[in-house]
């Protein structure tokens, strides 16, 4: 127990270095992004700039990785419904809730610094474009999740029904994701492409970022696997405790007969 | 200020809030969750601990009383 805490505080700690050196290099070494073309080109630090610089495309280097982690954390409860339905053991039913709760935490982080940049690019909180529609199902689906678990009583048939479910949900991934490059009309920025225009500046607070949040997703599914293992470990110690305290008044009733 | 340069960061001191508040938002979702969880978690295994070492003495006096009970019946 006390090497498991130890080992969390180590991954936290070194997630947070890796996600304050991503935002330390995101503000002061990353370079502006070109944006509409300037009426005349004007000298800057002894760089001609010809366009626009967009300060607003620094939401980038926290909002992709926080996305790619809530589409990893929903492969992995995907991976872990799919043991479920394999061997039926409750402990794959209950990491795949864990993995689809950091999903659901990553999903809520995206959405809210998303429709930040949405409002100050596009001038609006929200548009129904092919990313935007496609992420948003996603997050109704991992909320319809916890929605279809909480409903259900039967151990047995809430573990199968949410494994099921979330192996289902997970097809919205690969859709969310390449919907930009196969739908001509999406108007969001395409970030991995063979020609993403990252430079190494860019690319480096960008990586520092999404390993960052990968290990904070890490530290988070652990924090919580803990913690509902704890409640069942709790759990059980009280019917124990509850059977051995009526042991012992039943005997001390007979003491007294 | 040079009006070029005006023209060309005019997009960067508009942009600073709604980029201050999407760190801001990302940072305090997650924040909160680990938090939260770590208080839940310590607070569950102190009430585990509480539970055991009542079980432990429960046990205890079990056993200090079969060797009375023999004894008395003897």
């Amino acid at each position: 127990m006390i090497k498991s805490k130890h080992r969390l505080i180590t991954l936290l700690v070194l997630a947070a270095i890796l996600i304050i050196a991503d935002v330390v290099l995101t503000f002061f070494f990353a370079p502006l992004v070109k944006g509409a073309g300037l009426s005349e080109p004007v000298v800057i630090a002894g760089q001609l700039v010809e366009n626009r610089l967009l300060f607003s495309q620094k939401i980038f280097y926290l909002h992709v990785p926080v996305a790619i982690v809530s589409f990893a954390a929903l492969g992995v409860a995907a991976m872990f419904s799919l043991r479920y339905l394999l061997d039926r053991d409750h402990a794959w039913d209950m990491k795949a809730a864990t993995a689809a709760e950091v999903s659901l935490v990553f999903v809520l982080a995206t959405m809210a610094s998303g429709i930040f940049w949405t409002r100050f690019e596009w001038g609006v909180w929200w548009v129904w474009e092919p990313r935007l529609t496609t992420y948003f199902i996603l997050t109704l689906l991992v909320l319809a999740y916890f929605v279809l678990r909480t409903n259900i009583d039967d151990e047995t048939k809430k573990a199968r029904y949410a494994a099921v479910f979330s192996i289902l949900a997970f097809i919205d991934v690969p859709i969310s994701f390449f919907i930009t490059r196969l739908v001509p009309s999406s108007i969001h920025p395409v970030i991995f492409t063979s020609n993403s225009g990252l430079s190494t500046s860019m690319l480096i607070p960008f990586l520092l970022g999404l390993i960052g949040m990968m290990l904070l997703g890490i530290v988070i599914y652990q924090v919580r696997f803990a913690l509902h293992s704890s409640k069942l470990r709790l759990e059980s110690i009280k019917l124990r405790y509850e059977a051995l305290s009526k042991k012992e008044k039943l005997a001390r009733i007979k003491e007294l007969d | 200020m040079d009006p070029l340069l005006q023209e060309a960061y005019s997009t960067v001191i508009t942009a600073v809030p709604y980029v201050v508040l999407a760190y801001l938002l990302i940072w305090l979702i997650l924040f909160v969750l680990i938090v939260v969880s770590i208080l839940k978690l310590n607070k569950i295994e102190k009430e585990v601990e509480v539970l055991e070492a009542s079980i432990d003495r429960l046990e205890s006096l079990k056993q200090s009383d079969k060797p009375l009970d023999e004894n008395a019946r003897k």
